[in-house]
């Protein structure tokens, strides 16, 4: 048995990576493996080359967090929605049919709610519909929040692109937890709270966002003075909805309450 | 089926290379937030182009695929391109030569203990390769991937696979090496002096030339 390196061994070297990738073909393969099992400098370098392998593996192979995984299904979900109401200029112009039919709001819509990337081209009609018909999914039918402690949610900053600060509402309101939320390319924070009513609980959305990015369109176009915020607000399918923006950051509301209410709710909540 | 069975489907399949896809995407950005961000644009840009896709064929590689060119093209606009898969070939090539006896002490059952030790290392050996290397290696030893699989991904000849594989694989060795004498762990080899694999030396060498 050999111990010291020859011609064959640097010849062999170079198809002992194939070899062990189990990419030779059969001649080649036998070989190599003839040429290793009487080389000991040979089958010292499998040897090694096994464990740097082995190593790799161990250090590479790693666990997404529970957080990032609904974050990415969530992004995963809505691009899908997407695929159905294609954002690509040249569809824009040309509505799908079968996008229409699925939202009958259409002409009903008086109060069309559209986030829209900032330089989007603005096709009110379409980009409306699609979008509202998300924002009042993710209203309506919410995905668990990622996480209920303010720390935490404040830390969406750096996806969302503005301080992500949960606001503190003069009414009775509980924050349950909030999320990140793909909205088109940009994406916003979504915090779920809790808000008792006449003895009722009634479910409150807020959403936080660059209002630099992400563009909500189709409101009264009147803005109101409410207290010293100026108040944008909106009524859609049942819901309502009230826009306003403090030191750079957009906040909407959705809720179920009077728009009077999401507005009054919204202007006089401190930022935490 | 349904559509939206198709499309629960394909989300479903999608998502379950998401671990994996993480773990490559660490080590290719060398940065967590960066790893999920690349990971989630992969996902999204998958489900945008999920009409693509051709049923049956394989959807990990896709993914892949789709990873590795939303890396390069997000590094290039971001003007973080740095010899990102054409950089030099930069450190020349020498073989990480491990004499006999100098392998005794790796070997099983040290072999074992070995892991722990330089596992640590390991990150920092692979983050310090080239990118294609280290693309090629993980793709090949983590993934498992067929060198024409590898070829698809990365947009290249399976022979360029091969060299980067090969190139990379070395160069680790001789990271890891070198740092396994530093800490004592293996004596320095008194094996032969590495030869430069350049193309010149070889055609020197061919034509007889000293």
């Amino acid at each position: 048995m050999t111990e010291v390196m020859t011609n064959e061994c640097r010849k062999v070297s170079r198809l002992l990576g194939p070899s062990l990738d189990g990419e030779l073909d059969a001649a080649s393969t036998i070989e190599v493996d003839e040429h290793v099992g009487s080389c000991a400098v040979c089958r010292e370098q499998v040897e090694l080359k096994r464990a740097m392998g082995t190593s790799v593996r161990r250090m590479v192979k790693t666990s997404a967090s529970s957080d990032f995984r609904s974050r990415a299904l969530a992004a995963m979900k809505s691009a899908d929605l997407a695929t159905v109401t294609p954002i690509t200029a040249a569809r824009k112009r040309e509505p799908s049919l079968a996008w229409r039919a699925l939202l009958p709001l259409t002409a009903a819509a008086a109060v069309a709610v559209a986030w829209n990337a900032r330089f989007a081209p603005k096709q009110h009609d379409v980009m409306a519909e699609g979008s509202l018909s998300d924002i009042i999914a993710e209203h309506s039918r919410p995905l668990d929040p990622e996480s209920n402690d303010p720390k935490q949610i404040r830390r969406f900053e750096r996806y969302v692109g503005v301080p992500v600060r949960p606001p503190v509402f003069s009414q009775n309101a509980k924050l349950v937890g909030g999320r990140v939320l793909p909205v088109n390319h940009e994406r916003a924070a979504m915090l779920q709270y809790e808000i008792e009513r006449n003895g009722q609980q009634q479910r409150v959305s807020v959403f936080i966002y660059d209002p630099n990015k992400i563009h909500v369109e189709g409101l009264d176009p009147s803005p109101r003075a409410v207290g010293s915020s100026e108040v944008r607000v909106g009524r859609a399918n049942g819901y309502s909805v009230a826009v306003t923006q403090r030191e750079g950051v957009g906040y909407l509301v959705a809720s179920d309450l009077d728009p009077d209410l999401s507005a009054d709710l919204i202007a006089h909540a401190q930022d935490n | 089926m349904t559509d939206a069975n198709q499309t629960k489907t394909f989300e479903d399949d999608a998502a379950s290379h998401l671990d994996a896809l993480y773990g490559v995407a660490c080590r290719l950005t060398r940065n967590p937030t960066e790893a999920e961000d690349l990971v989630q644009d992969s996902l999204v840009k998958a489900m945008r182009a999920k009409d693509q896709f051709r049923p049956g064929t394989n959807l990990k590689a896709w993914l892949f695929r789709i990873l590795t060119n939303t890396f390069i093209n997000k590094y290039r606009r971001g003007g973080l391109e740095r010899n990102l898969f054409e950089g030099p070939d930069a450190d020349p090539l020498v073989d990480g030569w491990v004499s006999a006896s100098t392998m005794r002490q790796l070997r099983d059952p040290e072999q074992v203990a070995l892991l722990p030790i330089v596992e640590g290392e390991v990150r920092n050996a692979l983050d310090a390769l080239p990118a294609e290397f280290r693309l090629a290696v993980i793709l090949c030893d983590v993934e498992e991937f067929s060198y024409e699989e590898i070829a698809e991904i990365m947009s290249c000849p399976v022979g360029t696979v091969m060299s980067r594989l090969h190139r990379g694989r070395k160069l680790l060795q001789k990271a890891l090496y070198e740092h396994a004498v530093a800490m004592g762990i293996v004596k320095v080899s008194e094996a032969p002096v590495a030869e430069p694999t350049s193309l010149e030396a070889f055609r020197a060498k061919k034509r007889g030339v000293a």
